[in-house]
């Protein structure tokens, strides 16, 4: 859970700054956990070359000066793009960058079965064990689904530079899973559907939501307990009304976004 | 339910009452399952002490929970869980253009601020606008008296005008600008992005400090790219839903 210790930075408090220095960094807002706004703002100046490859980045000291932040917050936002790859420690040598982020940070939330298979491309994902006792497939909110004879159910935790974004479940039409002959759908159930001949993707709904994360979530999101998530319910048809597809996927609110072109 | 599990709420940074902070995180434990339905939930004094607040405050956000129909008290046998909040309870937030001219339109409209704007807004999507003159309007929406979105509004100075200047502050933004068959609108974009709710925002959704929600980025624009409306709207996180079809090509 960010702490308001992060929002002191607004207060008028410190006055010691010049101007010049206040207009270098960039306008942090409450929206956000402020440690992300850090990152997506690093990022930037790695992505626009003003942090070199090859170059040593500011020391932790100055980086929370130049934006009234505890050393702990830019700790955490380093940290984050260590793990990243984008930068290393270097002992004796400072921060180095070693290369520009290959994609933005987002995680766009697509609404169309094309935007759903080609989003899943460069992530990790590692099977997780079913701890929930089986269950059928949640029906749709609207339109009437057939369920499929029986289902084949996957539960993930899918990364994307390492860090981790999604617990998903998905249950799968048995009859596809059977037809390609392999139960390991590989990084995208998707794409693994689209190369089904008998089943043709024809019809789906997805649901949105803001909840907060359960302990279980929280640890394998590597998030604080009841940060705020977005849980996102697909449902996918076949041609003749069967659900060949549901999902529940639980994503951390910071890092995805849904952009919809309203007219 | 035991002390550990509460989110860490910060009361006391917050302009809106107590009991409608408590009753919205009651709401939210119904909502999780942690107060499942047909179940009791703790005595009105036990929650009084957990929370350390008066057991009159508790009766309070208890009874809106009973206005909604989530709870049910009996005498003598304590208060018990009804329901989960129905769909017809949530606030969509608009994926397409239809949508975005009825989502809100059931609401009540509350107009906070409204006058001039000193700058053109920075558009969110697309090219910066160019200087014509724009009307900042804050709204409130609530469903009864529940606040469930706070929106920003830049809209064109004599758009506003055609759509009935200072009255058009008391209805929803949207609504008005898609049903005005005079006004051209040859695009709209939306942006949604979640997050948490400064203290600003959650004294006005009346939900504790830090608490989820979506922010709702839109873009309106007229014949030639001309930005005609920008929109930041903020949805409280437990009301809100995003139910849209997939698209097939």
């Amino acid at each position: 859970m960010s702490k308001p210790a992060a929002i002191r930075h607004s207060g008028k408090k410190r006055s010691g700054t010049t101007k010049a220095r206040r207009a270098a960094a960039p306008t942090l807002n409450h929206e956000s956990p402020i440690y992300v706004q850090l990152i997506t703002h690093f990022r930037q100046q790695i992505e626009t070359g003003k942090w070199a490859v090859n170059q040593t980045i500011p020391g932790f000291e100055e980086l929370a000066a130049q934006f009234h932040v505890a050393r702990g917050t830019v700790r955490q936002a380093i940290g984050f793009l260590q793990r990243e790859g984008l930068i290393a420690s270097r002992r004796g040598r400072g921060t180095l960058v070693l290369r520009k982020p290959e994609h933005n940070i987002w995680l766009e939330l697509p609404n169309s079965w094309q935007g759903l298979v080609h989003s899943a491309d460069s992530i990790e994902g590692e099977f997780l064990d079913l701890v929930a006792p089986m269950r059928l497939p949640v029906p749709p909110n609207s339109g009437n689904a057939v369920l499929a004879p029986s289902y084949h159910v996957v539960r993930r935790l899918l990364k994307r530079d390492a860090i981790p974004y999604l617990v998903g479940t998905s249950y799968i039409d048995r009859r596809i899973i059977d037809e390609l002959g392999t139960s390991n759908p590989g990084h995208s159930i998707y794409r693994f559907i689209e190369r089904s001949r008998r089943a043709k993707p024809s019809w789906g709904e997805q649901t949105l939501m803001l909840e907060t994360a359960d302990a279980e979530t929280a640890y394998l999101l590597q998030i604080p307990l009841h940060s705020a998530i977005v849980c996102v319910l697909r449902w996918v048809l076949d041609r003749d009304g069967t659900l060949i597809y549901q999902s529940e996927g639980r994503f951390r609110s910071d890092f995805v976004q849904a952009y919809r072109r309203l007219k | 339910m035991t002390e550990s599990v509460n989110p860490v709420l910060d009361f006391g940074h917050n302009r809106a009452p107590i009991y409608i902070q408590l009753s919205t995180l009651f709401r939210r434990f119904i909502v999780s399952g942690q107060w499942a339905v047909a179940q009791q939930i703790p005595t009105h004094e036990s929650l009084a002490a957990q929370f350390e607040v008066n057991p009159a405050t508790i009766r309070k956000a208890i009874e809106i929970l009973e206005q909604e129909g989530l709870v049910a008290s009996y005498r003598r046998r304590g208060t018990f869980v009804k329901a989960k909040p129905s769909p017809a309870d949530w606030i969509a937030v608009p994926t397409d253009w239809t949508m975005a001219a009825t989502a809100l339109a059931g609401l009540n409209v509350l107009c906070l601020v409204s006058h001039q704007a000193r700058n053109v807004p920075a558009p969110f999507h697309g090219d910066s606008a160019e200087s014509h003159s724009f009307h900042y309007t804050r709204r409130l929406y609530a469903r009864e008296k529940l606040p469930a979105v706070v929106e920003d509004s830049y809209l064109k100075t004599d758009l506003r005008r055609q759509l009935g200047g200072a009255r058009s502050d008391g209805r929803a933004l949207l609504t008005l600008l898609a049903s005005d068959p005079e006004i051209a609108i040859e695009r709209a974009d939306e942006s949604i992005l979640f997050g948490i709710a400064d203290r600003e925002i959650s004294a006005l959704l009346a939900v504790p400090l830090n608490s989820p929600v979506a922010i709702v980025h839109q873009t309106i624009r007229g014949l030639s790219d001309a930005l005609l409306c920008e929109v930041k709207a903020y949805y409280r996180g437990d009301l809100l839903r995003i139910s849209e079809p997939i698209r097939f090509a």
